[in-house]
């Protein structure tokens, strides 16, 4: 009698571990889909909001709800966004695309903010977190920057180079599996395939360090130069690729005399406009 | 001079009397001599580490102030200069290293082109008085320097 029953409660108590085992699995990682989002406080020059296939001007007050909402600053443009729980902001520079990867609320109360800069150049200012399950994290195409609470800024090049600079709080910068701690007043650089580079001093450095202006070609000008290689470089506007040295190649064509714009970006958002005049 | 002698003696005989326990005057003859080790080798004061990346990256410490850019506003001008006529050039010659040679002097020196050939601006000014300046300064470093007014 009592081996006939044998296997049904086997069963039973096969089944309430198996239930009480799922139920502590889905409160310690399945997220709770609930209010989170990034709010536009502030809009200077022309800015898009992109949902799905629907593309429209950004206005203050839009809201980045979803995975894959992005917003795109234009030239001389950028925009400000506010992270729902007032834990920080975020600064957007012009030529940016920015990107939602993931917004969500966890039970324990933790709130995960992962963003994706595409190109351009972000400033976060982000209070430290008191929640242990909170993460905010910004990925870029060479890698990712994971902080608890700081004031750092990312710049991302057109090739998805990456620069990495902490003025407050610790930012940990990982790429091809190894990790560097970006500390308060460092910098780094993340090439896209390889580690990110030893952390160095922060410099702030908005130098445009020219050592070639002039004609190649009837209409054909070329400027070649260097700047610090975790900062962006706009000329015409257009971002430029540098090298992991900080060096840089122009050409383009002019149709005039008129100075050629061109624009150094430092990753925490510092900025210096420069007009180039070829003698 | 036997009286300096004397003095001085008498200054060193009190030194020591003043501070007998002599541990206190090595320790403190020992302080003075690193502080003036530290002095003399300032690298071994600041030990700063060098980042081979930063922009000024093998460039000496240029003499002479920037000489190829200017404000307007927020705004900085390079190339040719708004206002200033007098350029101090140094044709190029073909080692590829006069650039170098003439950033020694002015840090914002560049290579450019004209129709007479490729040359470096050095520095561009307002009056001829401060072009010549930069141009006694070049040709110290034994530097081909010239002056011309306009465009080349």
């Amino acid at each position: 009698m009592r081996l006939k029953r044998l296997p049904t409660l086997i069963a039973l108590m096969a089944l309430v571990i198996g239930l009480h085992w799922a139920q502590a699995l889905a409160q310690s990682t399945l997220p709770v889909r609930v209010d989170r989002w990034l709010e536009l406080q502030r809009i200077a020059g022309s800015v898009t909001f992109k949902r799905g296939q629907s593309n429209q001007t950004a206005t203050v007050g839009t809201r980045l709800e979803s995975t894959g909402d992005t917003l795109v600053t234009g030239a001389d443009s950028s925009a400000s966004l506010a992270v729902d729980t007032g834990i920080g902001t975020v600064q957007v520079s012009e030529n940016t695309t920015l990107r939602v990867q993931r917004l969500e609320s966890l039970p324990s109360g933790g709130r995960v903010t992962r963003l994706e800069i595409l190109s351009g150049q972000a400033r976060l200012q982000v209070r430290a977190f008191t929640d242990p399950d909170s993460e905010l994290e910004i990925e870029t195409p060479a890698g990712v920057s994971g902080v608890r609470g700081t004031d750092f800024g990312v710049s991302v090049r057109p090739d998805g180079t990456t620069g990495v600079a902490t003025l407050e709080g610790k930012v940990l910068a990982s790429a091809q599996g190894q990790s560097v701690l970006v500390d308060a007043g460092l910098q780094s650089l993340i090439v896209p395939g390889e580690p990110p580079t030893p952390a160095v001093p922060l410099r702030e450095d908005t130098r445009l360090d020219v050592t070639f202006i002039g004609f190649v070609g009837a209409s054909q000008v070329q400027i070649r130069g260097q700047v610090d290689p975790v900062n962006l470089l706009l000329i015409g506007d257009q971002p430029q690729a540098v090298d992991r040295n900080g060096q840089f190649n122009f050409q383009g064509s002019v149709t005039d005399d008129r100075p050629i714009p061109a624009v150094v970006i430092t990753p925490l958002g510092s900025r210096q406009a420069y007009e180039i005049v070829i003698p | 001079m036997k009286l300096l002698f004397l003095n001085f003696f008498n200054f060193n005989f009190n030194f020591f009397n003043f501070y007998k326990h002599q541990w206190a005057a090595i320790g403190i003859m020992g302080g003075l001599a690193i502080a003036l080790s530290s002095f003399l080798s300032p690298t071994l004061a600041q030990p700063i580490s060098e980042d081979p990346s930063r922009i000024t990256e093998d460039a000496p410490p240029s003499q002479c102030a920037p000489r190829n850019q200017t404000r307007k506003g927020e705004v900085i001008v390079l190339g040719r200069i708004p206002d200033a006529p007098y350029r101090v050039v140094v044709p190029l010659r073909g080692d590829g290293t006069l650039l170098a040679e003439v950033r020694r002097c002015v840090a914002d020196a560049f290579e450019t082109t004209s129709p007479l050939g490729q040359y470096i601006q050095a520095g561009a000014f307002p009056t001829r008085s401060e072009a010549r300046q930069l141009l006694r300064q070049l040709r110290r470093l034994d530097l081909d320097a010239q002056i011309f007014y306009g465009n080349l």
